[in-house]
């Protein structure tokens, strides 16, 4: 599914964050990625999600070659990425339906549809009764729960969450990982980035880690 | 979605002001193009005969004088509905506006006779059979003094149609501007979109349906209130000026016929589908630039 080939991403001239990367995740699976405040994890991210394009090296997505890609097709693999993004991106003047429908509006998904999924999936986590409330008026947990629900609602083959859990309290982040889990069980691959160690502990996934400008599978 | 309010209020009153002038210029280029034809098809089979000494002897029948003679060769001639002969006030009448009272005491006016063809006019046929007959006698078919008059109705049609043109250019310029502007203030959520998968036709549609909503009751608005003040002026006209407008308050009504009050009424929603695609490609064109 992704597949990086000697990556390297440079912001400023012969100084790499990332170097050499070296990365394949396949299908149905479920990483972890961790590294210090600016080890390149949000870069690494970037790339996947074809924000960022690397310095040297070859990146496939989903058995396509990401260098000379044109903007439908760019289009096209976004619309298979979910993003739980650090900061959230909401879009404030949205009511929280319509932010978590916005992807399956982006898909093509008729009304009726999104009149069902998204209610049932804001019920899931936990905000069936803020339907119709703006970003401004939720938590910060409660906002970080929308970007999830907005990433996952139209069922992504990958799903990258940066920080998913960074603003909600323990409990709210256990059943967080079990909607991630169980989008792992329906196909979805997940790429989680995280500083939280006792997550990464409790559920037994592989782990990419960042030194150094260097990744290791653990 | 996308916020710019106070861009889309501006661009609303612009729209509406500029299909308001568009359709006040169409109309006035429409009711030009239609009174100047129905009123030149009314001259067309018009000749006006001037004859010298009226009254004397006729060369070829002396019981009668020169304009009896003509007037009975007229009657007999084959294609002319009317006749009708101008008297001395008539014709002084007619070149007030241009001679003086002294000159024109001085002057031996002729005799005119206006005379309608039932077909187009044939000249040289009408010249033979009058003009041979009596000498001195001109005929006059108006092409010289009308062939100006056309190309001055050309060229203020082609002007109202260039004014029309450049309204629009002007409202889809405001578009563009506008568009522009709501780029570049919605930046982070085209971005967010963008990451989503939403690509450049999934944002134009977006703005599609924004700018829709604005100009969509301007451009209507706008042509209302044209119509409306074409009515007023109309009516404004024919009580104060009715010896040059002459009608009724429906007379606008009746001078444009059923194609051009349609093209009239088309105008707002040809104006909005070129809009919806000015916006379609412009928001393609500056997202590509963007990336």
């Amino acid at each position: 599914m992704i597949r990086f080939q000697e990556v390297d991403v440079c912001y400023t001239p012969d100084k790499p964050v990332l170097s050499k990367i070296n990365l394949k995740i396949d299908s149905d699976s479920f990483h972890f990625l961790t590294g210090t405040s600016g080890a390149g994890k949000s870069s690494l991210l970037k790339m996947m999600y074809l924000a960022l394009k690397p310095s040297k090296g070859h990146i496939e997505m989903f058995g396509r070659d990401t260098a000379n890609l044109k903007m439908f097709e760019v289009s096209n693999i976004r619309k298979r990425i979910g993003i739980v993004f650090q900061d959230f991106r909401l879009i404030q003047n949205l009511s929280i339906r319509e932010n978590v429908a916005l992807p399956l509006r982006i898909h093509g998904a008729k009304a009726k549809i999104i009149q069902r999924h998204v209610p049932e999936l804001l019920d899931w986590v936990g905000l069936g009764d803020h339907l119709d409330s703006f970003p401004v008026s939720l938590s910060g947990g409660e906002q970080q729960r929308v970007a999830i629900a907005r990433a996952v609602i139209a069922r992504p083959s990958l799903l990258l969450a940066d920080e998913p859990t960074g603003n909600v309290d323990d409990k709210i982040a256990e059943r967080l990982m079990y909607l991630f889990e169980e989008l792992y069980r329906a196909g979805t691959s997940i790429v989680v980035a995280t500083h939280n160690k006792d997550l990464i502990n409790e559920f037994d996934y592989p782990v990419f880690h960042i030194t150094e400008g260097n990744l290791i599978l653990q | 979605m996308l916020k710019n309010k106070a861009a889309n209020i501006f661009l609303a009153w612009i729209i509406l002001s500029m299909i308001y002038l568009a359709v006040v210029t169409l109309t006035g280029v429409l009711i030009s193009n239609s009174s100047s034809k129905e009123w030149l098809e009314s001259v067309d089979n018009v000749v006006t005969v001037q004859v010298s000494d009226p009254n004397a002897k006729s060369e070829v029948d002396v019981a009668s004088t020169r304009l009896e003679t003509i007037v009975k060769k007229l009657r007999i001639t084959a294609g002319i509905n009317k006749i009708e002969i101008f008297d001395e006030e008539q014709t002084l009448g007619l070149l007030n506006s241009w001679l003086s009272q002294d000159i024109l005491n001085d002057i031996n006016l002729p005799t005119l006779i206006e005379v309608k063809l039932s077909k187009p006019i044939n000249k040289e046929q009408i010249s033979q059979t009058i003009g041979s007959l009596i000498p001195g006698v001109s005929i006059d078919d108006h092409s010289r003094w009308k062939q100006k008059l056309i190309f001055l109705i050309d060229i203020i049609e082609n002007l109202g149609w260039i004014i029309f043109i450049l309204i629009l250019i002007v409202c889809l310029a405001s578009i563009i501007f506008a568009i522009a502007m709501n780029i570049a203030n919605n930046g982070e959520v085209i971005n967010l979109i963008d990451l989503m998968g939403g690509g450049s036709s999934f944002i134009a549609e977006i703005f599609q349906k924004q700018i829709l909503l604005v100009i969509g009751p301007s451009a209507l608005i706008g042509s209302l209130i044209a119509i409306v003040t074409l009515f007023i002026l109309n009516d404004y006209l024919v009580t104060t000026l009715p010896d040059i407008f002459p009608g009724s308050i429906s007379s606008l009504g009746e001078v444009l016929n059923f194609w051009e009050w349609s093209l009239i009424a088309s105008t707002p929603l040809v104006f909005i589908f070129l809009s919806l695609i000015t916006v379609w490609v412009s928001v393609v064109v500056l997202l590509g630039k963007l990336k």
